[in-house]
């Protein structure tokens, strides 16, 4: 036996958008590897959408349906992976490199005694094996790594990989979970940020501040740039360290790395630890007011002047753009 | 209680990179060294805990050649009580080796509660502390921002991409630390000095072999040269005529 494992997220019951990119890298890499797909969805009600992974053509789709798989409880994933990677001989786990998905990469590694290969951003397979990008130091260097045993455990970064779309039909087998007594952490409560608010990491349009800024009381211009370009928002760790901004919408080393097609850097000087959590932008936009600031170098289109100047007039063209 | 911290010593994030000249290793012979920043804020919680609770025991675990006990000297500055160096000159990418000598120098000790960072800045591995609770089967809480001790378990707040989650678990467990609003305290000289005769107990530990081949270690591809198209406001509308025809966006 042997095939490709994919471990899709799940939020409030909904697919994240990462579980169709990695459902349909996992296609791709079985077709070259001549090997078959199966996914595993861990859950509370999700039978209704299962099937919708074999829209990106995954056929072979196990269930595990459990109150405890909506908690959280990531031994209780990694143990009910482990018991689906013994079940399909998998000799690949696909998993998204979410918080999360990170993690549960990490423990299911842990148990089949290997290392994960965190935060891939490109495959090939060579002499019928996998070879691995990850970027490390965050993304000031690419490693690009052989695995020699199997099972090999990956988890590849949202936002960089295609879904794409491929539908086959679906058939969904119920799964049994593992004979755990307890469960390992309990879940007290959940609060959801502002459903409106697009996340960082999954971004198509990306608009952060910086110091540049002057003050946190002028950040709602970055904000609404951000809201007219239907996009989300990111900041620099000086004004995160400052207090400005809440540490989640920050970009960079001990921040976020982020993909976007589009990112407006809005007084950011850019130095080293932010341009390497930003730098696999497609295009990228800078508004300073040195003419010499770093980030000038990278920025696709640079404007020098002042932020409070310059954005309200960014805002205005946006607004057109969306009528 | 006991609590144990891992920490890593890693190259100063505000460094650039360099590469050795066959490619397949990161030069770090020039590199200035720091606490690994998410564990520098995972002694600070500890800390905090041991403020209010004098009797809580907080210990150094480290892996890593002999020289980071200069930052395993900077962590019991902060207040931490020892330190155990598990002394290997290793540069490895992979984690479960050095996850697993971590979690049996922990099983050793039996401490209620052990917190990591959420990742390593050089290595970028993120797998630590969770690898450590699937090795001890043990209860582990991801992306930790804040947490507080209720008797025999721990109460955290965990940070998600698009919200936070509060979960519990009872000792012995893993928490892994977040960046937040709490910033690891600035060391007075007299703690400093403190440090220097706190125990560090170094212990030589061997590797496992590795399971990987690293083919080559590179640099991102270069993106193109930047452009200035303009100054102030007047610039704006060429911006996004630009953003629309030529980068085909918008």
């Amino acid at each position: 036996m042997s095939g490709i494992l994919v471990l899709p997220e799940l939020q409030d019951g909904v697919f994240r958008k990462v579980s169709f990119e990695i459902a349909t890298q996992a296609i791709e890499c079985a077709k070259v590897l001549g090997i078959p797909t199966t996914a595993l969805v861990m859950g509370q009600n999700v039978q209704a959408i299962a099937g919708q992974l074999s829209g990106y053509g995954i056929a072979r789709i196990l269930l595990v349906e459990g109150e405890a798989f909506a908690k959280y409880d990531l031994m209780l994933c990694a143990k009910t992976a482990l018991g689906a990677i013994q079940y399909t001989g998998a000799d690949y786990v696909f998993c998204p490199a979410s918080l999360l998905g990170k993690s549960l990469a990490a423990m299911i590694a842990a148990q089949l005694q290997t290392s994960a290969l965190t935060d891939c951003v490109s495959w090939q397979v060579k002499d019928n094996k996998l070879v691995l990008v990850r970027p490390i130091y965050a993304g000031k260097v690419l490693a690009k790594i052989v695995p020699h045993s199997t099972p090999v455990v990956v988890s590849l970064r949202p936002n960089v990989f295609p879904s794409i779309q491929n539908p086959v039909q679906p058939s969904i087998e119920m799964f049994a979970i593992p004979n755990e007594k307890t469960p390992f952490t309990k879940l007290v409560s959940i609060e959801r940020s502002n459903s409106k608010k697009i996340e960082l990491t999954e971004a198509g349009i990306i608009v952060a501040g910086g110091r540049g800024m002057k003050g946190p009381e002028h950040f709602h211009l970055v904000e609404e740039l951000a809201e007219a370009l239907n996009g989300a928002v990111g900041a620099s760790r000086a004004i995160v360290d400052a207090g400005w901004r809440p540490h989640e919408e920050q970009v960079g080393q001990t921040g976020k790395t982020v993909s976007p097609q589009l990112y407006v850097a809005c007084g950011i000087s850019g130095a080293i630890q932010h341009v390497a959590g930003m730098r696999t932008a497609k295009v990228i936009v800078a508004v300073n007011k040195d003419k010499d600031a770093p980030i000038f170098q990278i920025a696709d289109y640079g404007i020098v002047g002042d932020t409070l100047e310059v954005l309200p007039k960014m805002i205005e063209e946006a607004k057109k753009l969306a009528k | 209680m006991k609590i144990f911290i891992c920490v890593k010593r890693v190259p100063d994030t505000a460094v650039q990179v360099k590469i050795t000249s066959d490619g397949k290793k990161v030069d770090r012979t020039d590199a200035e060294y720091v606490i690994g920043p998410y564990d520098e804020i995972a002694v600070e919680h500890a800390m905090r805990i041991k403020d209010k609770n004098p009797s809580t025991e907080v210990v150094i675990l480290t892996l890593g050649p002999a020289e980071a006990e200069k930052q395993m000297r900077s962590c019991l500055a902060m207040g931490a009580d020892r330190g155990i160096l598990l002394e290997h000159a290793t540069d490895t990418l992979e984690a479960y080796p050095i996850a697993k000598v971590l979690a049996e120098q922990i099983s050793i000790e039996k401490p209620d509660l052990i917190l990591c960072g959420i990742k390593a800045t050089d290595s970028d591995n993120a797998q630590i502390g969770a690898m450590i609770a699937a090795i001890l089967n043990i209860p582990y809480i991801n992306t930790v921002v804040k947490f507080q001790i209720e008797d025999a378990h721990v109460k955290a707040e965990s940070e998600l991409e698009v919200g936070h989650l509060t979960m519990e678990a009872a000792f012995p467990c893993v928490l892994s630390i977040q960046k937040s609003n709490v910033d690891p305290r600035i060391c007075s000289l007299l703690n400093m000095r403190k440090a220097k005769t706190k125990e560090i107990k170094k212990i030589p530990v061997s590797i496992p072999s590795t399971q990987w081949t690293i083919e080559e270690i590179a640099l991102p591809p270069s993106r193109k040269p930047g452009k200035i198209i303009g100054e102030g406001a007047v610039a704006v509308p060429t911006l996004f005529q630009l953003l629309h025809s030529e980068a085909k966006l918008l």
